[in-house]
């Protein structure tokens, strides 16, 4: 089965709630068809308000939403021909799990016969053939997820929203879910418009992920591009951990150097295009850093605490002029030798530290 | 902790070995401190309900003449009004009463829930004005519409009259066709706040997520009240149906004092009928077997009763 999904367009979409509270701010937003994109952000980001506006739970104060170029607002949810899997499942406890599935179609008029083959069809995509009777309530969190998603699927829906649809399942089970997730929308071709905060299922599933702050997106790009190459403090320590430092750059080519204060030195060595006597900030990733020699650039440093989390050893360190690195190694058994007060070089290469778009205050 | 293989083998023999026992005597046996605590109230009750309806039985197979000794007569009273005409003519009435009260006020209680359920300004005054008829005594009920409905210097004949529309004062209450539809009227209006009050409390308890999933899967206003409202509202429904069809049955205030059962026993039911027997006519005895008859009734009402209240108890076992 390969469903060709629609282009969702969001065009200066604002919410307001109670006539006061700005929840999104004239966000633009365009959603390739088939592509999984997902909106990542704090509580209170705007991300779910953007989604209820989508299902048409929530109006809009102004802007549009588009599939293929067909204006959605105005309409009510069950005019919009979108699916959508909510956190808590949302599955009709007096109905089994065939008539759950089936029920969309049944809204849509098909006839038994046609609604029996699509469900087995997606039971089948949800590998759950042979679960056709039982209620919900005899299902596993888990299985339960995957009867609400195949019901969600089942009409072939231009647009699926999910509204942090993982969110209710232990950790296990929502790592495995995730590679279901993924199967079924790469198997289904549908758009979907996925909500969550938890970045690293951001990362997981989504081809693009649009980070949301305070009713805005403040950058969208892929997981790679978000993880390797954020745009402002706020996605940079969101989106992973970093190690952020302020200051002004001084010096050129490979005597360029970040002056953090208090005499603190951070090598630039290869950054060009640096605004002379303006405070910037900088972001490099715990992993990126290297303990030892052989990297470009490097500092001086003294251990401060060292952290044991199974494959991986977490390290802080301080320079003499109180800056501080976290770095994250594989754990290959060196954690013997490191320990606090020990003094180390701290080394990255310059590809791997990112300026920050955004200015400092 | 982690268990052992044989502690795990004995538990699981305990386990076996509390199975709940078959019999119902053993079974209260092991729940003899509860008993003991309810037994106050148990006592309470036998005195104030037992014995009444233990000697409504032993009257029941008596001749009771107004003069002399109580005469046994075994099923006698039981027959004489199985075999009357009347009691079928009155049998008819009350399933015409029930059944017809009963319906009309749980469409327009449920109705009521469903707009008294929405957001609008002035609800609550709407929601106080839909209370109004239940909390209105039945006495005062019935004085207020028999007022309503008098032929001479009632409301609704004076009002058609002054309008033009009827040249006649309108016969109800002394009419056998009218009397008991106008009846049906009042209890209707009397009733419906109390549908009102527990269909909202159902309404109420429908999950929100469940009607938005409904939505988005495409149902309309009315499917998703078919398809979600309506079975999630099902235990609700059946006890209110339920209680509402005890309430008609025994309900006497509003017959008694608007029509008395007439005219011509037209809206006699079994339980006016069964007054008149005892305090009118004085026949205790087949007063007693009537209402014998209409006891066996209602506890076949109460079984349904407590197997709905205790339907989501077998489910959770």
């Amino acid at each position: 089965m390969l469903i060709n999904g629609a282009r969702l367009q969001l065009q200066d979409l604002s919410i307001v709630y109670d006539g006061q509270i700005t929840a999104v701010d004239s966000v633009s937003l365009d959603v390739e068809p088939g592509e999984f994109l997902t909106l990542l952000g704090p509580s209170g980001s705007g991300k779910t308000s953007i989604l209820m506006t989508v299902a048409g739970f929530v109006p809009a104060a102004s802007g549009r939403v588009l599939v293929d170029g067909d204006d959605l607002l105005g309409r009510p949810p069950n005019e919009r021909n979108l699916g959508m899997v909510f956190q808590d499942y949302a599955l009709f406890p007096h109905m089994s799990v065939a008539e759950n599935i089936g029920f969309p179609l049944k809204m849509r008029n098909w006839s038994k016969a046609d609604i029996k083959q699509a469900v087995d069809g997606a039971l089948e995509m949800v590998r759950l053939t042979g679960y056709e009777n039982r209620r919900p309530t005899q299902l596993s969190g888990g299985e339960q997820q995957r009867v609400a998603l195949a019901r969600s699927t089942v009409f072939d829906p231009p647009v699926l929203l999910m509204d942090e649809p993982l969110g209710a399942l232990d950790r296990q089970l929502r790592e495995h879910l995730q590679t279901e997730l993924k199967r079924v929308q790469s198997r289904t071709g549908i758009t979907t418009l996925y909500v969550t905060h938890d970045q690293q299922e951001a990362m997981t599933l989504s081809d693009r992920i649009a980070v949301m702050r305070d009713g805005r997106i403040e950058q969208i790009g892929t997981p790679a591009e978000l993880y390797d190459r954020p745009a402002t403090r706020f996605v940079a320590s969101f989106v992973g951990e970093t190690n952020l430092f302020r200051g002004r750059p001084t010096g050129s080519g490979s005597g360029a150097m970040l002056e953090t204060g208090n005499g603190g030195q951070i090598p630039l060595d290869g950054i060009a295009d640096l605004p002379r006597d303006e405070m910037i900030e900088i972001s490099i990733r715990p992993e990126r850093l290297t303990i030892g020699g052989g990297a470009r650039c490097t500092v001086e440093a003294t251990i401060v605490e060292v952290g044991f989390a199974g494959e991986m050893i977490r390290v802080t360190a301080q320079t003499s002029s109180g800056d501080q690195f976290r770095i994250k190694q594989q754990n290959r058994g060196q954690a013997g030798q490191l320990s606090a007060g020990t003094s180390i070089q701290i080394g990255w290469n310059p590809e791997d530290l990112v300026v920050l778009e955004q200015p400092v205050d | 902790m982690a268990v052992s293989a044989p502690q795990q083998a004995t538990g699981q023999v305990a386990t076996r070995n509390r199975r709940e026992p078959k019999n119902v005597f053993q079974r209260a046996y092991r729940q003899w401190a509860d008993y003991t605590y309810i037994m106050p109230a148990l006592l309470a009750m036998f005195f104030v309900i037992a014995y009444p309806i233990a000697y409504t039985i032993y009257l029941s197979f008596y001749s009771t003449p107004t003069a002399g000794e109580n005469v046994w007569n075994g099923l006698t009273n039981y027959t004489s009004i199985i075999t009357a005409e009347r009691f079928w003519m009155i049998t008819q009435n009350t399933m015409y009463w029930t059944i017809v009260s009963t319906i009309l006020a749980f469409i327009i209680g449920t109705a009521a829930a469903l707009v008294a359920q929405r957001e609008f300004i002035g609800r609550g005054l709407v929601r106080g004005i839909f209370l109004i008829p239940w909390v209105i005594s039945h006495v005062a009920t019935a004085y207020i519409w028999v007022w309503i409905f008098h032929s001479d210097y009632g409301l609704v004949s004076g009002m058609l009259m002054d309008l033009g529309i009827i040249s006649s004062p309108l016969v109800i209450l002394d009419s056998t066709t009218w009397a008991m539809p106008a009846l049906i009227l009042v209890n209707v209006w009397k009733d419906f706040p109390f549908i009102m009050i527990m269909m909202l409390a159902g309404l109420q308890t429908v999950p929100e997520h469940l009607l938005r999933a409904a939505k988005i899967d495409g149902a309309s206003t009315w499917a998703q009240f078919r398809h979600v409202t309506l079975p999630h509202l099902k235990g609700v429904i059946i006890i209110t149906l339920l209680l509402t069809i005890v309430m008609n049955l025994n309900h006497f205030t509003l017959p008694w004092i608007m029509t008395g059962g007439g005219p011509a026993s037209s809206t006699h039911i079994w339980i006016t009928e069964v007054y008149a027997l005892a305090f009118r006519s004085l026949r205790f005895g087949i007063a007693s077997a009537f209402s014998v008859i209409l006891f066996i009734i209602m506890m076949s009402m109460a079984y349904f009763y407590v197997k709905a209240m205790t339907a989501g108890d077998d489910r959770r076992r």
